[in-house]
């Protein structure tokens, strides 16, 4: 790591960060046609079909002999489902098993008919199986419109207040990062089909977090070396590879220390209630964030703004001779 | 600073920490009540997520549109001419049952209803978006009816049912709001005496438009009583001193009441004609049905009303479902919270030996001071707040951490103790305090401009960051009482001062 060159190569960074992007795009664009969606939403925001089942606690006075006989059905149908829930209404309790949009509507119909027979063999026939179609897209808008303005609001604030205490190049170069991370981010959802909840655009707001924090810990280096002399005496290249190489660590071990926070608290807490595989999704979008976060800080934003940093001066040089002349 | 007053200021520090940590951790039964009073911890009246504790659900059927189940319980038996007429009266669209006469003769009676209840979610979607839920839902099923889900917003006292009255008071605000939001019709204003007989008692003249009338309706609550606050328009304002001037002439009913559909919201008791931009009307069934009513109210003076009869007034089921992480979710989310808590203080302790003593002070104010003001403000907490709460524990920690390396860099230039921690703070004041004016103004703007979940999370992040800062600095005071009368300090925080030679001198 000591002798690689950060501020070179820029034009592979924006290679690499351009096919990410591509990708994302062209498989989002793809899943919006055939799969319902630019990304897989999350069940907060996606519609979904359902199988409600009520019950009355006289026939079944525990939960678990109606999931036996409804899980029996369901794998006897072939259709799984992603999520259910329970509570309870005057007669009974009442359970929700949530399935994807795709499953057919036929086949779960058939499915709570076969559960209500099973439901109601002795006399009484006071339990029920309905099919429902559940369409959600009114509520889940807001929120992601909202966590993306707030996101662009953060990044704007960055780019004022990089340009007062930094410079207006490390700024630029600064605002750039935080839109190429989120590009790249936002890529990598729609690549790996991790459902897109609330809590994607959480970590996405962490992505900025981490983006400014990481960019103001290199622009913070070389604004306090800058008083150097042997420091001032290098190239820009020079300067932003000795800066990066300082903060590296930093940079890094922040984001791990973001990322196995929010993984402890996503991994415990769903293995403490026994299903690990709630907490898979919400993990892997923790770790695309930093992924997008780390790569954007560390190797897209030093060879960015070099070249910000340079056309600045050609610039400052330009009018310069032009007062001269 | 001497021995004694550096122990009684600790011990009182301590002393409190203790005794607010227990207020904030235990709950118990109140002594002397024969076990009937309750005394619930801070940690157990925070409000919790929909994920934590659950949700609410309601499924509306408009007018004239039955559930299968609703449609095979109500069969007559035994009578086959009456079951036949009862069959006929409905048609059956997938797991509803829509009566004939409701849909009407026309071909795509069934497609316009649909629009109308797809329009309906909108609207009352706007109101429920009104209500600053952490999350909630609205959505079309089976095409004709509405599911609505709103996270139940239970303590952990009430989710346990250890707090009886308070989850009934809950449950009763969530019925109510279900019912009250999802209220049919136009905004009308009437009077039995002085309004008109023929079109129900409505006191504006027939050609009137309301939404011209009001700028807004807005809750306020202020010492335990609740009010809705109404705000005229210029024209409205001339409008009710006509119609007030008219009403207390009434030899009986003097109020204007406030419709809408056929739902009575508010009465407005008159003894003068009314002359004001704004007026407030009493609402005295609490906070919740304030708002409920200043935001349907809003919603119709706006133009924004429900089409459909939903009914909810006397055939509503609210189910309260289970939390989707599991029964027992909100004390894993302790444990968790508990774990890496620990984990913090005994790396601090490890590295700093006992100046980590001081940090883990820190730490443990932190957390009081997070569980008080979640519980004060009455913030939400769902999984991702728990998320804002460590990064802002780790933030407290990140914070102390620097500025301790600063102060060993400084011991290692052959400094006294007093110097270093001088420097050290001198070295980290200006990166630290920019940190947090960051951040800060990151949490504020995810708190103001994100809605639900993701403003909560803003909000419990700037609440964690102010406090990191002010422990920054409480940190130092308690480093100077604490370490005062020890006499290696270097050896309290685990450095060493290094012996530097003439030369490096």
């Amino acid at each position: 790591m000591n002798k690689f060159k950060f501020s070179s190569g820029m034009h592979i960074m924006v290679a690499v960060s351009a096919l990410i992007v591509a990708i994302g795009l062209a498989v989002g664009l793809v899943c919006q046609f055939i799969a319902g969606g630019f990304f897989n939403y999350g069940e907060e925001y996606k519609s979904f079909n359902s199988v409600v089942v009520d019950y009355a606690y006289i026939d079944f006075p525990e939960e678990e002999k109606v999931y036996e006989i409804c899980d029996g059905e369901f794998a006897g149908a072939g259709v799984r489902y992603f999520n259910s829930v329970s509570g309870e209404t005057d007669k009974g309790g009442e359970i929700t098993f949530k399935f994807e949009k795709s499953v057919e509507a036929e086949k779960l119909s058939a499915v709570a008919v076969k559960i209500a027979e099973k439901l109601n063999s002795g006399d009484e026939n006071l339990s029920s199986a309905y099919f429902h179609e559940v369409e959600t897209e009114l509520g889940g808008a807001k929120p992601l419109i909202f966590g993306a303005i707030a996101l662009a609001a953060a990044a704007a604030f960055q780019f004022i207040y990089f340009a007062i205490r930094y410079r207006l190049s490390m700024a630029c170069a600064a605002l750039l990062a935080n839109v190429h991370n989120l590009a790249v981010y936002t890529a990598l959802l729609a690549i790996t089909r991790v459902p897109v909840g609330s809590s994607a655009v959480a970590f996405g707001a962490i992505c900025v977090l981490m983006t400014i924090l990481g960019c103001g810990m290199l622009f913070g280096k070389m604004r306090a070396k800058a008083k150097d002399e042997k420091f001032s005496a290098l190239g820009y290249g020079e300067q932003v590879d000795v800066c990066v190489r300082e903060s590296f660590m930093n940079v890094v071990i922040t984001s791990i220390f973001m990322l196995a926070a929010a993984v402890a608290l996503i991994v415990l807490l769903p293995v403490s209630s026994m299903s690990l595989l709630m907490a898979l999704g919400n993990v892997v979008t923790a770790v695309l964030s930093t992924l997008a976060a780390v790569y954007g800080t560390v190797f897209f934003t030093p060879s960015v703004y070099v070249r910000f940093a340079r056309i600045a001066d050609s610039g400052k040089a330009d009018d310069k001779n032009a007062k001269k002349a | 600073m001497g021995k004694i007053k550096s122990a009684v200021i600790t011990a009182i520090l301590v002393a409190a920490i203790v005794v607010l940590a227990f207020f904030a951790t235990v709950s118990f039964k109140v002594p002397g009540s024969n076990g009937v009073e309750r005394y619930n911890s801070f940690m157990s009246s925070i409000r919790l997520g929909g994920d934590l504790t659950g949700r609410a659900s309601a499924v509306l059927y408009p007018d004239g549109v039955i559930s299968a189940a609703d449609f095979e319980a109500g069969k007559p038996e035994n009578d086959k001419d009456k079951l036949d007429k009862y069959v006929d009266k409905y048609a059956p669209f997938g797991s509803v049952y829509i009566e004939k006469e409701v849909l009407g003769e026309e071909e795509d009676a069934a497609e316009k209803l649909k629009a109308k209840v797809k329009n309906d979610a909108e609207v009352i979607s706007a109101r429920f978006d009104q209500k600053g839920y952490s999350d909630y839902s609205v959505a079309v099923c089976d095409d004709f009816t509405l599911r609505v889900e709103v996270p139940t917003g239970f303590t952990y006292a009430e989710y346990n049912d250890l707090s009886s009255s308070t989850r009934s008071e809950v449950t009763t605000d969530i019925s109510r709001s279900i019912q009250y939001l999802a209220y049919n019709g136009e905004l009308s204003l009437r009077n039995a005496e002085v309004g008109k007989v023929n079109n129900n008692n409505i006191l504006t003249p027939i050609t009137a438009d309301l939404t011209t009338y009001f700028k807004s309706f807005e809750k306020i609550s202020a010492a335990g009583n609740h009010a809705v606050k109404v705000n005229l328009t210029s024209e409205g304002r001339e409008q009710f001193k006509t119609m007030s001037a008219a009403v207390i002439q009434a030899e009986n009913d003097k109020a204007i009441d406030f419709y809408v559909g056929e739902a009575e919201l508010l009465s407005l008791s008159l003894d003068a004609a009314i002359d004001e931009k704004s007026f407030y009307i009493t609402v005295p069934n609490g906070e919740s049905v304030a708002q409920d009513f200043a935001i349907v109210l809003n919603s119709a003076a706006n133009g924004k009303s429900v089409t459909l009869d939903y009914k909810t007034a006397d055939n509503l089921d609210v189910v309260y479902m289970s939390a989707p992480m599991g029964e027992l979710a909100p004390i894993f989310l302790m444990i968790t919270l508990f774990i890496v808590l620990a984990a913090a203080i005994v790396f601090s302790i490890v590295k700093y030996k006992k100046l980590g003593l001081v940090n883990t002070m820190m730490i443990v104010i932190y957390a009081l001071t997070m569980i008080t003001a979640c519980m004060i403000l009455e913030i939400e907490v769902t999984i991702a707040g728990a998320f804002a709460l460590v990064l802002g524990l780790a933030l407290v920690c990140g914070t102390n951490f620097a500025l301790f390396e600063a102060v060993r860099r400084e011991t290692k230039k052959g400094k006294t103790m007093q110097s270093s921690v001088k420097s050290g703070y001198k070295a980290t004041l200006f990166g630290i305090l920019e940190l947090h004016a960051v951040l800060v103004v990151t949490a504020i703007m995810l708190a103001l401009i994100c809605v639900g979940e993701l403003a909560a999370c803003g909000l419990i992040f700037f609440i964690a960051t102010v406090a990191s800062y002010v422990l920054f600095w409480f940190t130092r005071f308690m480093w100077y009482v604490i370490s005062s009368p020890v006499r290696d300090k270097f050896k309290f925080g685990g450095f060493t001062r290094e012996e530097l030679n003439d030369e490096q001198v």
